[in-house]
């Protein structure tokens, strides 16, 4: 068991608040990720979710119970740093071990539950070295078997690949995920890569100056973002936002762009005439066809990004850019004219001014 | 890149001349004591001629210098763990905790090095003679009296406090998550991590109680109770007292210097120079 329940979480540092009536139920198993840009309090969040930091209003609660008071090792609860946080003093034994030492656990016990949790990560060979022996996805790995030796409610993770390289962090990522599916322990990952938040989280949490911009599933996120802040936080390359205005014609609305493209919007029901809006379509669901055609964006090829297995092509319009992905090679160069043609179904409009999600029929 | 002969022989030259300034005097006293011939006041040999142990088994029988020497020896073991233990404790609080008054209390404790031993000695000496509530009595003429008053250095506290601030934050919160209280992250975590630093402040510590002088004077009024230097400044002053047998008790008091250096050399030496990188 290891659900996780935030109640109206205020955090304060000083006179500044950081963490805004945060509400927030992780249920038992779930992989929680949090995720934001610097600054939006995700690392404060998983810090007071640890007992790291007090709340300054709001409760916390871990399996039902109420630990807001409670010090980090009355809450079950383990944690994964950045920087491992192993101690430089002791070997990775005994880096592993020292919870279970500090509890009280018989020598034999511990040593057989190291023993256990080093083989579960391929850390045998290394049980007798010290941490500055250790490469910095051994180190990662060490830290983690810290946490999992101990067999906690909850595992926390703060932003645990950041400091390992691109093709390290793939590999431990996949690791992280074989993990949880192993042990089922329910985890809260704290990340600003929105890869690592699409590819390990059940549940993704958005965070933007302390407050919680959105949470789900992360392809609920993806295709159903509240604003414009998810929207563009979640995805590579992010999506295209447009200015237009609505001009609705009979019982259909569309959006007249500053180029004076018009693109069809859907039921006339949901705007109204002359409406600011952002016309949001990400780049995979913009179709590209050579010249010059009726119904789509006129617009000349800014650049072509080909990493062989997707193609991205940035064009501008005028007054905008805009950029489309591909999965498959097509024969486009920088300089050539096109027609940008969104699918009309993916289209997500928001509203110029606050940002939010104007919700089409449609989308439903 | 390979030296040239001259350059050697000039390199020979500076490390002898350098060997001759810091080991001449201490040969030079070593080879009197040594000495059976006697020498004048203010005059050392170079070489001992007739060489014997008569003047250090007169120290030992009849100047009892074994006395003073438990003295010094005692009083710099007790006063020098102490002052270690709670420096290192005074620095993490510093170092580690945020408190309010914490930048006035690191100052006040930093201007006590300002303070020569000369303008607190009558505060001292009479806070040594004050009654000790409950005890109905002071800690004058007693070893506490040399002991307490050097527990507290600021020099070592400055030193500790400035290696403890280096420690990574992650360490201390994973302790905490690891389920250590105050005492096991002081204990287990933070003071492995200072060792370098805790055998300088050792070393020097052991240096300055050694050392002390005006403070066993004003400590102490039984003879008994005399450390080495106070015993050294009043045999000095004995016109009967042959010059080698003074010599040969110098010698003495000079020595657990010597093995306390050789022994924590490395500790020493690493953290010096830790020091200096951390500026």
């Amino acid at each position: 068991m290891g659900s996780v329940s935030l109640h109206n979480v205020n955090k304060s540092f000083k006179a500044v608040d950081v963490i805004h009536d945060v509400a927030l139920e992780i249920e038992d198993e779930e992989f929680c990720v949090l995720i934001g840009p610097s600054g939006s309090g995700k690392s404060t969040l998983l810090r007071i979710i640890a007992g790291l930091e007090e709340v300054s209003s709001g409760t916390v609660s871990i399996n039902g119970k109420d630990v807001t008071e409670l010090a980090p090792k009355q809450r079950d609860i383990a944690m994964v740093f950045q920087t491992y946080a192993l101690y430089p003093q002791m070997t990775v034994a005994e880096n592993m071990g020292f919870a279970l030492k500090l509890a009280g656990m018989p020598k034999a016990e511990i040593a057989e539950k190291v023993r256990q949790t080093a083989r579960m990560l391929e850390l045998e060979p290394l049980l007798d070295r010290l941490p500055k022996a250790l490469s910095g996805g051994q180190r990662q790995r060490v830290s983690m078997g810290r946490a999992i030796v101990r067999d906690p409610s909850v595992f926390l993770f703060d932003e645990p690949l950041s400091n390992l390289d691109a093709k390290l962090r793939v590999q431990v990522r996949g690791e992280i995920a074989d993990l949880h599916k192993r042990l089922g322990t329910t985890s809260i990952y704290v990340t600003h890569d929105q890869v690592e938040a699409m590819t390990l989280g059940q549940k993704i949490v958005v965070l933007r100056d302390g407050r919680v911009e959105q949470a789900g599933p992360p392809l609920t996120l993806y295709n159903d973002p509240v604003n414009t802040f998810v929207a563009s936080f979640l995805g590579t390359p992010s999506i295209n936002l447009i200015e237009a205005r609505v001009e609705l014609n009979g019982g259909e609305a569309a959006a007249r762009l500053t180029d004076g493209a018009l693109l069809p919007l859907g039921a006339a029901q949901d705007f109204t005439e002359g409406q600011a809006i952002l016309y949001g379509i990400r780049p995979e669901h913009v179709g590209i066809v050579a010249g010059t055609q009726e119904g789509g964006i006129a617009a000349t090829i800014h650049a072509v990004e080909n990493t062989g297995s997707d193609m991205v092509i940035l064009s501008d319009a005028q007054g905008f850019r805009v950029s489309a992905a591909f999965k498959e090679q097509r024969p486009l160069e920088a300089g050539q004219i096109v027609t940008l043609i969104p699918d009309h179904s993916k289209v997500r409009v928001f509203d110029a001014e606050s940002g939010k999600r104007i919700r089409r029929h449609e989308d439903s | 890149m390979k030296m040239t002969i001259p350059q050697r022989i000039a390199r020979g030259l500076v490390y002898a001349l350098l060997l001759i300034v810091f080991c001449g005097p201490f040969w030079g006293i070593l080879a009197t004591a040594f000495t059976k011939n006697t020498v004048q006041p203010g005059q050392l040999v170079l070489w001992p001629s007739n060489p014997t142990f008569d003047h250090f088994i007169y120290a030992w029988s009849e100047v009892k210098i074994w006395i003073y020497l438990f003295n010094s020896l005692f009083v710099v073991a007790i006063a020098t763990v102490l002052q270690t233990f709670v420096s290192a404790l005074a620095a993490y609080a510093l170092a580690r905790k945020k408190f309010r008054g914490a930048a006035i209390v690191s100052l006040a404790i930093i201007s006590t090095m300002m303070l020569p031993d000369e303008v607190i000695a009558i505060p001292l000496y009479l806070i040594l003679h004050a009654e000790l509530p409950l005890l109905h009595t002071s800690i004058y003429n007693t070893y506490a009296a040399m002991i307490l008053p050097v527990v507290g250095w600021a020099f070592s506290v400055f030193l500790l406090t400035e290696f403890m601030k280096a420690i990574p934050r992650d360490l201390e919160d994973a302790a905490r998550v690891d389920g250590a209280n105050e005492l096991q992250i002081f204990w287990r975590v933070v003071l492995p991590l200072v060792r370098p630093a805790l055998g300088t402040a050792t070393i020097f510590g052991f240096l300055m109680i050694w050392d002390q002088y005006l403070l066993p004077l004003i400590a102490v009024d039984d003879r008994n109770l005399y450390t080495l230097p106070v015993i050294l400044r009043s045999l000095r002053v004995d016109e009967v007292l042959q010059q080698n047998i003074f010599i040969a008790v110098t010698v003495v008091a000079t020595v657990p210097c010597i093995v306390v250096y050789l022994l924590l050399q490395k500790q020493f030496n690493r953290g010096l120079m830790s020091g200096a990188v951390k500026g």
